[in-house]
């Protein structure tokens, strides 16, 4: 027998492998079909629909792109568990489910909005099909209504981001432009832009609808907009409104015009200055709407890299400033390490969904998709932690270095010190909250079987915060160091009424965004009025200002009664319902908040009555820094009063009327208290 | 059927009830506005201020007569109720600006009123400042006694505290007030979850089986007391004895009546409408509603309360022809009527709220507790100075209403009572005691107003809500009066007394109202023990003997007290001062005679302040049918103590009074047991200042010395990497033979441009390369 040669085997093996490579796969396409979704208008989605008669309408095909027919057996608007799209939504296939190899049909998507309903819609059409090999596959569906705005519809949120985006910009090209720099005129550009992004903002708030929640579709979010960012990590720019989020963007678009507006002491590179200024407050606007959660770092990071260099190049004391800038820098940059970590974890651990256009992707980062998977201990484990856990915990602490909460929190009362005082109101009234929202969309919203599981650390954690900076604001004499332990206060409050998990616990969050930020900014400004006329914010120097600079004092009084969170404040709601909230749900940890609201308010009223009442003190009138007034202090100035004022009557009447501000939550939490599992017997009033 | 059965408050809806507070309101945006005017544009500043005080003047008269008009308008026992504002409302928690009007709180207000329009009435000028913050006192004050709810009311007494710091801004403002909002935040918070539910390790457990609102039948209150007795329906909701009342709202085509006066704005449909109920002219009727004609028959009724909350179905209410039914709700409540309410309404299974509350003795003593303590603290804010010393009675005693509202759900814990009742008495006694060597007028003012306050609160504790409003109507009066009259001046007690002989008898006036207020609550008291003592089982006598010895030791003090200011505030001879101000005076005399003559209306028909018995001497002799004599001998006993008092102060500080009484006082003060009085009021806010002052210190030490290592650890490596920079920054020199290179990089601006733009394309083309891939 012929032996066969070495070689020859080899070759034949070879072969034989490059046959079965290049064979099984074509026997496998000829027996498997092949099913891929394309838009009318081509491309993936999603599907724009268009106004026909009283309905919006649009199409989209199936292609049978594989050699056998393909079967479809299922064509419907993407639903699960909850509510995804308007109810009104509905989708119907042309023609028979069997689509001939190479051929497609048509599907038609219908949306028929009831009067009063949601101007727009975003969802998916799910295909399921005998294409095995793709499984569910889906292509994304939009329409927005449209409305006097014209354009504007349905970009709004990305135009309350751009606008101080651009003139960040703008600052920086005007700066190149003019090298020898035109401070009048940048200062009166940024001014402006911040206050159409207030208008913007003021016409958002008054576009939401607070009392729709998922059930309404859209995962309950309103102005909603989301396009592909970056698409082999599955990023979006999605963004979109709920109630916090609304206060929110209030809260930064006050602060951003008026803290520009106050930004009058500022001589030095004025145009970085406020092109660095704008820069925070696009930033923080995306936090705010955020509802990706790359995005949300990002944003974060646009945020507070201007904050740090605001710090750093406009302090009081450059060598101090300098400091605490490098001081807020890591902070914010542990912070933001920490907060990717968390979102891997959550990224690790979600589930298949698919991206605005319909990209079926093993994993994304669109937070209202995160919420929808069930993170419990059992979802995954990291050296022998459930993920969801570490995930909490690597949130929590990352948001916590940004609310200022101990003992993580020392950043924020030594850069307070040492920037100027509109950077303090940035510092003070911005930051902190930003952590708070974040804390209310991720800790909250995206981990609710985290927080129920660390319900009772949390609440502990926030009222030992709020217990600290309460015990330090009582020998603190530095007013804006005075407004940094408030916030850090303020912030331990918020987290006690988070960790509550209860319905008045997420209101009082929401309080405690717009009512506490607007009264520290006020505060913080007020300091810097203070710093304008004596060359420092040491309140032990002062005294009987109500008989010296009666409409500066009564300023004074608005901001102290709302740090205080004295009844009849916008900040009294939070604190309130934070206590009730706290009560109900860890009766023996509601002591220590009780407790820190006790020291706050006695600090907060010692500083108080230090500064506003009693009689001016002695050799007052021979203060070098008041020789210009002629030893006596001036009172309100016009500009001082265009920044303050604003915010101090804003406090008062949400204070008092605190309905607008408290009701935008209506839908939000309801939702986060669905998702929270408290029953509907809780909400059912 | 109706599986609710028992007594609610009849209810009418009025629209006019805010008029009583936006008078004084309107009359504070005017002096504000006067406060505003620029300088150039103001008048004479006398004329302004003649203005602005006949303006608010005018205020507080129209609120008496928005008041009076009210009143006649329900009559002396009905309940009015205003819904004007909703403040907050999530998940149960239901909290609005509603004003409420019964006996109770138009006593009150009028008292406050009455202070407001004396104390403009009294001057002939009186500045914008102070003006604008007396109103905003007045008003907070008519907010915190007329609110039907604890939030509304909380905002009226802190809103009245502020104005009154207002008013004289020359004095540091206490601390007292703030803690007396949190301590009432932290009261009302356990007070509301004790009302039903409880938090299980993950979720809330609401009370299982009780629905949120249920509706009751012919049940109620009678409307204005002449109605003959209330509808009781038995367990099985069938109607036992019917009320006059209800042939008025009988309909001959088979209607009956609905009332429906929580959740303000909620809309209610009937069976499966997809429109609500809704008025002749076709208007939505919303919540609170009274009188809605029903068709008879049995009906569901869907509650649409809004603010994101689900509709609530009361289902299977048999609305017979005629009857009139009442949604009332049941739960976690701030409303202090339907707190109450529920009290009395019980299952057909025979369990009842009150059997629920009845489990949570521990809350319910903390939350009153709580109660009490935010009371005191607001009393103990006192006065500023001269300038708004008349008004701070009206303004810091108005909040303790909020406790003696709340006391029938205090009453279900024996516990509660005692530890209020305790805590109550003591302050009033240590704060009389140390009234009677009160040095200045402030702070005389100030611990007749703590014992005022820890009298009505333990009147209050002890089931005699009457007796304690009796003592806060007096006390209001009575020491603004003497502020106004013997305490004008201000300053040290006898440093300048008064002259004239019309002040003179108004400080009478009110020190007789103050001493006499007392009695009230002696009888109170022990008249309460005859149901608090069988709770404490074996010792009824201790507990009267403690009662009668309370009342003794307070009535001799506070009576003492108030005369000794009297004596030492007030000397004879007329001056030049009085003939100018006689009509002023005749206020004064007014309000003094107002504060004997209320105490004693109330002392004399409790009705007034809706008690159910009747009869004149009713708080004084009433409700212990059993032990009346005995009663009565305690009530004469306390009068006596108060006669004590009087002569006693006479004695020292009368005409004839030493001229070195001042010397002697203070040698007796360093021997008496006042010292030691002095050091039990003071030893509390002492003791919490040092802690906090320790606690402070322990903090600051914890942030510089653990807390804040990491920042200085990170400035330092910051430092080292400014150095580093530094050492970078310089020119780098390189020199090759004779040639020299610089390697020193400063960016030009063409180079930032450049980094800008290339970071706005790297951004920009992110979103366009994910664009052109999804095709």
């Amino acid at each position: 027998m012929r032996r066969i040669s070495s070689t020859s085997r080899w070759v034949a093996l070879v072969v034989a492998i490059f046959s079965l490579f290049a064979i099984v796969p074509r026997i496998a396409r000829a027996e498997a079909p092949r099913a891929t979704l394309r838009a009318a208008s081509g491309g993936r989605g999603p599907v724009e629909l268009q106004r026909e008669g009283g309905a919006w309408t649009g199409s989209f095909f199936i292609d049978a792109a594989g050699d056998a027919p393909l079967v479809i057996s299922r064509v419907a608007m993407r639903e699960d568990d909850a509510v995804r799209v308007p109810r009104t939504a509905s989708v119907e296939l042309e023609g028979a489910k069997t689509v001939a190899p190479g051929t497609s049909r048509k599907v038609k998507v219908t949306w028929n909005p009831d009067p009063g309903a949601l101007p727009e819609l975003w969802g998916h059409v799910v295909v399921t099909t005998n294409d095995e090999q793709a499984g569910e596959i889906a292509i994304g569906v939009h329409a927005q209504t449209v409305s006097a705005l014209g354009p504007l519809e349905g970009h709004l949120l990305t135009a309350l981001f751009l606008v101080p985006l651009l003139g960040a910009l703008g600052a920086l090209a005007f700066k190149l432009a003019f090298p020898q720099g035109r401070p009048r005129t940048a200062r009166r550009v940024a001014v402006g832009v911040a206050t159409v992004q207030l208008a913007l903002a003021a016409l958002v708030a008054w576009r939401f609808r607070p009392d729709v929640t998922r059930l309404d579709g859209n995962d309950g979010l309103q102005l909603v907009e989301r396009i592909v960012w970056i698409r082999p990590l599955s990023v979006e720019w999605y963004v979109g409104l709920d109630g916090h989020a609304t206060l929110m963007v209030l809260l930064v678009a006050a602060v951003g015009a008026l803290g520009a507006a106050a930004s009058t002491r500022i001589e030095r590179d004025v145009e970085a200055y406020f092109g660095l200024w704008l820069a925070a407050i696009a930033g923080a606007t995306g936090v705010a709407i955020a509802r990706d959660l790359v995005l949300f770092v990002v944003m974060l990071g646009l945020a507070t890299l201007p904050v740090v260099a605001l710090i750093g190049g406009w302090g009081r004391r450059p060598e101090r400033a300098r400091a605490a800038a490098g001081a807020s820098a890591v902070a914010f940059a542990v912070s933001l390490v920490l907060l990717s970590v968390c979102a891997a974890l959550l990224h690790h651990g979600a589930t298949r969904t698919f991206l605005v256009d319909g990209t079926a992707v093993a994993r994304g980062f669109a937070m209202p998709e995160l919420e929808r998977v069930a993170y419990t201990r059992g979802a995954g484990m990291i050296g022998g932690v459930p993920l969801v856990e570490l995930a909490f915990v690597a949130g929590l602490v990352g948001l916590g270095l940004l609310a200022g909460l101990v003992p993580m929190h020392a950043w924020l009362p030594t850069a307070a010190a040492e920037a100027p005082a509109p950077v303090v109101a940035l510092l003070v009234a911005i930051v902190p909250r930003l952590g708070i929202v974040g804390m209310v969309r991720v800790l909250g919203g995206v981990m609710p079987e985290g927080s129920r599981w660390a319900s009772a650390a949390t609440v502990g954690l926030g009222a030992i915060s709020a217990l600290h900076a309460s015990a330090m604001l009582l020998s603190e004499r530095d007013l804006s160091r005075v407004a940094a332990f408030v916030a850090m206060a303020q912030s331990g409050i918020a987290l006690a009424a988070l960790g509550s998990i209860t319905p008045q616990g997420l209101v009082a969050t929401g309080a405690i965004v717009l009512g506490g930020g607007l009264a520290v900014a006020v505060l913080a400004l007020w300091s810097g009025a203070l710093d304008d006329r004596v060359e420092g914010r040491d309140t032990s120097a002062l005294g009987g200002l109500f008989s010296e600079a009666p409409l500066l004092a009564m300023l004074a009084a608005v901001a102290f009664a709302a740090a205080m969170g004295a009844p009849g404040t916008a900040p009294f709601w939070g604190e309130l319902l934070a206590v009730i909230a706290v009560v109900g749900a860890h009766p023996l940890l509601s002591g220590l908040v009780v407790l820190a609201l006790l020291l706050k308010g006695a600090a907060v009223l010692r500083v108080a009555g230090r500064v506003i009442f009693g009689a001016p003190p002695d050799g007052w009138r021979t203060l070098p820094s008041l020789e210009p007034f002629g030893g006596k202090f001036p009172d309100l100035r016009t500009h001082e009063g265009w920044a303050m004022a604003p915010i101090a009557i804003a406090t008062v009447v949400l204070g008092v009327w605190p309905a607008p501000m408290l009701g935008v939550l209506a839908g939000a939490v309801r939702d986060a208290v669905a998702r929270a599992n408290l029953g509907p017997l809780q909400l059912g009033f | 059927m109706f599986a609710y059965t028992g007594l609610v408050q009849r209810v009418v809806v009025s629209d006019w009830l805010v008029l009583v507070i936006a008078a004084p309101l309107l009359a504070a945006l005017y002096s504000a506005w006067s406060a505003w005017t620029d300088d150039d544009e103001r008048l004479d500043q006398a004329k302004i201020d003649a203005s602005v005080r006949r303006v608010c003047l005018f205020g507080q008269l129209a609120g008496i007569a928005a008041l009076g008009w009210q009143v006649q308008s329900i009559g002396l026992g009905g309940f009015a109720t205003q819904h004007v504002l909703r403040l907050v409302r999530v998940g149960q928690l239901d909290a609005s600006i509603d004003l409420a009007l019964d006996a109770t709180s138009a006593a009150m207000a009028l008292a406050v009123l009455a202070v407001g329009a004396v104390f403009f009435g009294t001057r002939e000028r009186v500045g914008a400042r102070v003006a604008t913050a007396g109103s905003v006192a007045v008003a907070g004050a008519l907010l915190a006694v007329m609110a039907d709810g604890a939030v509304a009311a909380m905002i009226g007494a802190t809103a009245a505290s502020l104005a009154l710091v207002a008013t004289s801004p020359r004095e540091r403002p206490r601390v007292a007030p703030r803690l007396s909002d949190v301590a009432l935040a932290g009261g009302i918070a356990v007070l509301f979850w004790l009302q039903g539910g409880a938090w299980g390790d993950e979720r809330y457990v609401p009370d299982l089986g009780t629905p949120r609102v249920v509706a009751v039948t012919g049940a109620e209150a009678t409307e204005d007391g002449d109605d003959g007795p209330a509808v009781h329906i038995d367990a099985t909701g069938q109607i036992t004895k019917r009320s006059d009342t209800q042939g008025k709202h009988a309909s001959p085509s088979g209607r009956a009546t609905l009332r429906f006066d929580a959740l303000p704005g909620a809309t209610l449909f009937l069976d499966e409408s997809r429109t609500p109920l809704a008025d002749k002219s076709g208007a939505p009727l919303r919540a609170p509603m009274a009188d809605v004609s029903i068709p008879a028959g049995r009906h569901a009724l869907r509650i649409h309360a809004g603010g994101g909350l689900d509709d609530y179905v009361v289902g299977n209410v048999t609305f017979e022809d005629g009857a009139h039914v009442a949604l009332v709700p049941l739960g976690p409540t701030l409303v202090y009527r339907h707190a109450v309410d529920q009290l009395g309404l019980a299952s057909k299974q025979g369990g009842s709220a009150g059997d629920r509350l009845r489990g949570r003795g521990a809350a319910i003593v903390v939350a009153f507790l709580l109660l009490a303590i935010s009371a005191l603290l607001r009393a103990a804010h006192g006065s500023t100075d001269a300038s708004g010393a008349a008004l701070a009675p009206a303004a810091i005693l108005a909040p303790a209403i909020v406790l003696v509202r709340f006391a029938p759900v205090m009453a279900l814990s024996s516990g509660a009572q005692g530890a209020v009742a305790l805590l109550g008495a003591t302050s009033a006694a240590i704060s009389a005691t140390l009234a009677t060597r009160a040095g200045a007028w402030r702070d005389l003012e100030q611990r007749l107003s703590i014992a005022t306050a820890g009298a009505a609160l333990a009147g209050a504790a002890l089931g005699s809500r009457p007796a304690a409003i009796a003592t806060l109507v007096t006390g209001m009066l009575g020491i603004a009066a003497l502020a106004m009259t013997a305490g004008r001046r201000g300053g040290a007690l006898g440093d300048k007394p008064v002259k004239d002989a019309t002040s003179r008898t108004a400080s009478a006036l009110a020190c007789a109202a103050i001493s006499g207020a007392p009695a009230p609550v002696v009888a109170g008291t022990w008249a309460a023990a005859g149901d608090f003592a069988p709770a404490m089982s074996g010792t009824r006598p201790a507990l009267a003997a403690a009662c009668v010895a309370f009342g003794v030791v307070y009535a001799g003090l506070v009576s003492f007290a108030a005369w000794r200011a009297h004596h030492l505030g007030c000397a004879k001879g007329a001056s030049e001062a009085h003939k100018k101000n006689a009509r002023s005076d005749r206020a004064l005399l007014a309000l003094g005679a107002l504060a004997l003559a209320l105490g004693a209306a109330i002392a004399f028909s409790p009705r007034l302040l809706g008690a159910e018995d009747d009869g004149p001497f009713a708080v004084l002799f009433g409700g212990t049918p059993k032990g009346g004599v005995a009663v009565a001998a305690a009530a004469l006993v306390g009068f006596g103590a108060a006669l004590g008092g009087w002569a006693s102060a006479r004695k020292r500080y009368g005409v004839e009074r030493p001229a070195s009484w001042a010397e002697q006082e203070a040698r007796a003060s360093a021997h008496s047991g006042h010292r030691f009085a002095a050091w039990i009021g003071d030893a509390p806010a002492l003791t919490a200042e040092l802690v906090a002052r320790a606690f402070a210190r322990f903090s600051s030490e914890l942030d510089a010395h653990v807390f804040e290592f990491v920042p200085r650890a990170i400035a330092a490596v910051a430092g080292g990497i400014g150095w580093v920079g530094a050492e970078a920054e310089r020119d780098l020199v390189l020199r090759f033979g004779a040639r020299v290179v610089s390697a020193r990089w400063t960016p030009s601006r063409r180079t930032i441009a450049a980094v800008v733009v290339t970071i706005a394309i790297v951004v920009i083309a992110s979103f366009v390369m994910s664009a052109r891939s999804a095709r």
